[in-house]
């Protein structure tokens, strides 16, 4: 990221993440829990490259698919922590 | 004698592994048993042999296998619900079936029939309801799969024995499928795919492997679940195997991949190759007769830029007719036109556009508007039927775009006096399966129509970023 912008906090990256789920990935009403599992949720492979291609617009950095461990990451709360190690 | 999927003679396999699961496995023996209590419990509640019973599961368990073989095993038709479809679709595409066989995850959203509930290890946890009229049975019919269609319905495919038996019957010796030889599981079973991955494989006493739902999600999961279930043979779609390349999947022990459903793109299959050592085979046909041509990929095919479909199976007879409705002889192009078995014995008019040359078949598009998304077909007036559906709506069209990171991606254009794409987006999504939802809505205070009046489809293709979702 550019040095001069400073780096998203964690309630800023989850309330985006949040908001960008269900509004456009798993298009629902419903909020979406921090602790909701998002495989239950619907959440899959398509899902994952819309999530990584919108974290790539909104925040400015790049996560390829193989970096993401679907068994440590299963919730919003967890995606949050992964993306924020990316937006340091 | 026509081979159909019956416990009884699975039970003979004995304690050979039927499914393979990463953490549990089950033999011939109990996967037999298993689906047998299945059907005796269907036909104790009623369902008589051609009738249509609906599958749903919801977690890929094994208990889809247990059904399936249940349903089969009770002389019914299989009506398979895909879990990641919303129940809307369910409801519509469950419409005529007497019963339902489901797992606990989807017995809380599945169709209101009579039910019979498993675990994800096939175990009956319970049955509800009796069947309460008779119906016409459909006894020469193994399943009914449902695709786009263009009159804004899912499209009904009837899938007979007799077709399933010999493309079984023939896959078994293409792909050299022995008793334990493992088979990756890949496609869902409403995707006529999956019918290689459970009735080839469970005929040739061969072993299932299942991956739960989410290792398929993302890349390190996928390789690293594959790696651990060692197939010999996978047939998917180019994009899945597009992800296993991708993934850095090694391809240890695989010997045959077979692909179908969309175009392998030359480049990707040479970064294929340059992976694997297994054979390749580009399988083609529509649902409706399931695969007619078939090409084993040779060294000098990765030199051209195209694929060829190859040449006719041995149970499909393949013709090319013209304009005119007449039978092309030697080289041309035409329509593609499949008799035979897997055809339910008539005459199967594909709307494929395909050329002969010389000895070989190649694809050359469409002749109505139906496209791939991720190899699902689409039929974009399906998703303009549901676009006109919503409130404020005057006009729709539905065309493809090139996605960097997706794909090909579906662009919806709509008319409308209510901007609001989001709200178009997610009432698509609770009608349609996923992979038909549009993936952005641009709104147009008037389409573009030619001077006759009709939509101007080319007018709308190709990259716009003015609009907003």
């Amino acid at each position: 990221m550019n040095s001069n912008v400073p780096s998203p906090s964690r309630t800023e990256i989850q309330r985006s993440l949040a908001a960008h789920l269900t509004d456009e990935v798993l298009l629902r009403d419903e909020p979406l829990d921090e602790n909701e599992d998002l495989f239950d949720a619907g959440f899959d492979s398509m899902s994952l490259s819309r999530l990584l291609v919108f974290v790539e617009e909104r925040f400015g950095v790049v996560i390829p698919d193989e970096d993401v461990v679907i068994d440590d990451i299963t919730t919003l709360a967890d995606m949050t922590t992964f993306v924020a190690g990316y937006c340091k | 004698m026509t081979w159909r999927l019956a416990a009884e003679a699975l039970a003979t396999r004995g304690d050979t592994l039927a499914l393979r699961g990463l953490t549990r496995s089950m033999s011939y023996r109990v996967l037999a048993g298993r689906g047998q209590a299945v059907a005796d419990l269907l036909v104790a509640a009623g369902v008589k042999a051609g009738d249509r019973v609906a599958l749903l599961s919801g977690g890929r368990g094994h208990d889809e296998a247990v059904g399936l073989l249940g349903i089969l095993s009770s002389g019914a038709v299989v009506v398979p619900l895909d879990a990641g479809h919303p129940p809307a679709r369910w409801a519509r595409i469950a419409d005529g079936c007497r019963a339902v066989v489901t797992d606990e995850s989807g017995a809380r959203k599945a169709p209101p029939l009579p039910r019979v509930e498993l675990d994800a290890e096939g175990f009956v946890l319970g049955a509800h309801g009796d069947v309460e009229e008779e119906g016409a049975g459909e006894p020469d019919l193994t399943a009914v799969l449902h695709t786009s269609g263009s009159t804004g319905s899912p499209k009904a495919v009837p899938i007979a024995t007799r077709g399933l038996d010999a493309f079984t019957a023939w896959m078994i010796q293409l792909v050299g499928l022995e008793p334990g030889t493992r088979v990756l599981r890949v496609a869902e079973l409403g995707f006529d795919l999956a019918w290689f991955d459970h009735l080839a494989t469970f005929r040739a006493g061969g072993t299932l492997c299942t991956l739960p739902r989410r290792s398929m999600a993302s890349g390190r999961s996928l390789r690293e679940g594959v790696e651990a279930l060692r197939p010999e043979v996978i047939y998917g779609v180019p994009s899945f195997f597009q992800r296993l390349v991708d993934a850095g999947y090694g391809f240890d022990g695989v010997r045959v991949i077979c692909f179908a459903g969309e175009v392998y793109p030359l480049p990707e299959l040479r970064r294929l190759v340059q992976q694997c050592e297994a054979r390749l085979f580009n399988l083609f046909g529509p649902t409706e007769t399931n695969v007619c041509t078939h090409h084993e990929v040779q060294p000098s095919d990765l030199e051209r830029d195209e694929l060829p479909i190859g040449i006719a199976c041995v149970y499909a007879d393949c013709a090319l007719v013209n304009q005119r409705g007449e039978t092309i002889e030697g080289d041309g192009l035409g329509e593609l036109v499949v008799a035979g078995p897997t055809a339910l014995g008539g005459r199967c008019a594909t709307r494929d556009r395909v050329e002969r040359r010389g000895d070989l078949f190649w694809f050359r598009g469409r002749l109505d508007r139906m496209v791939k998304i991720r190899g699902y077909r689409v039929d974009p007036g399906e998703v303009e039927a549901a676009l006109h559906g919503q409130p404020g709506v005057t006009g729709a069209a539905v065309v493809v775009s090139e996605h960097p990171r997706l794909g090909q991606v579906l662009i919806a254009h709509v008319e409308s006096t209510v901007v609001d794409g989001r709200g178009i987006r997610k009432a698509l999504a609770a009608e349609l399966p996923p992979y038909m939802v549009p993936e952005r809505v641009i709104h147009h205070d008037a389409l573009p129509r030619t001077s006759t009046g009709k939509l101007d489809y080319r007018a709308l293709e190709g990259p716009r970023e003015e609009s907003s979702r």
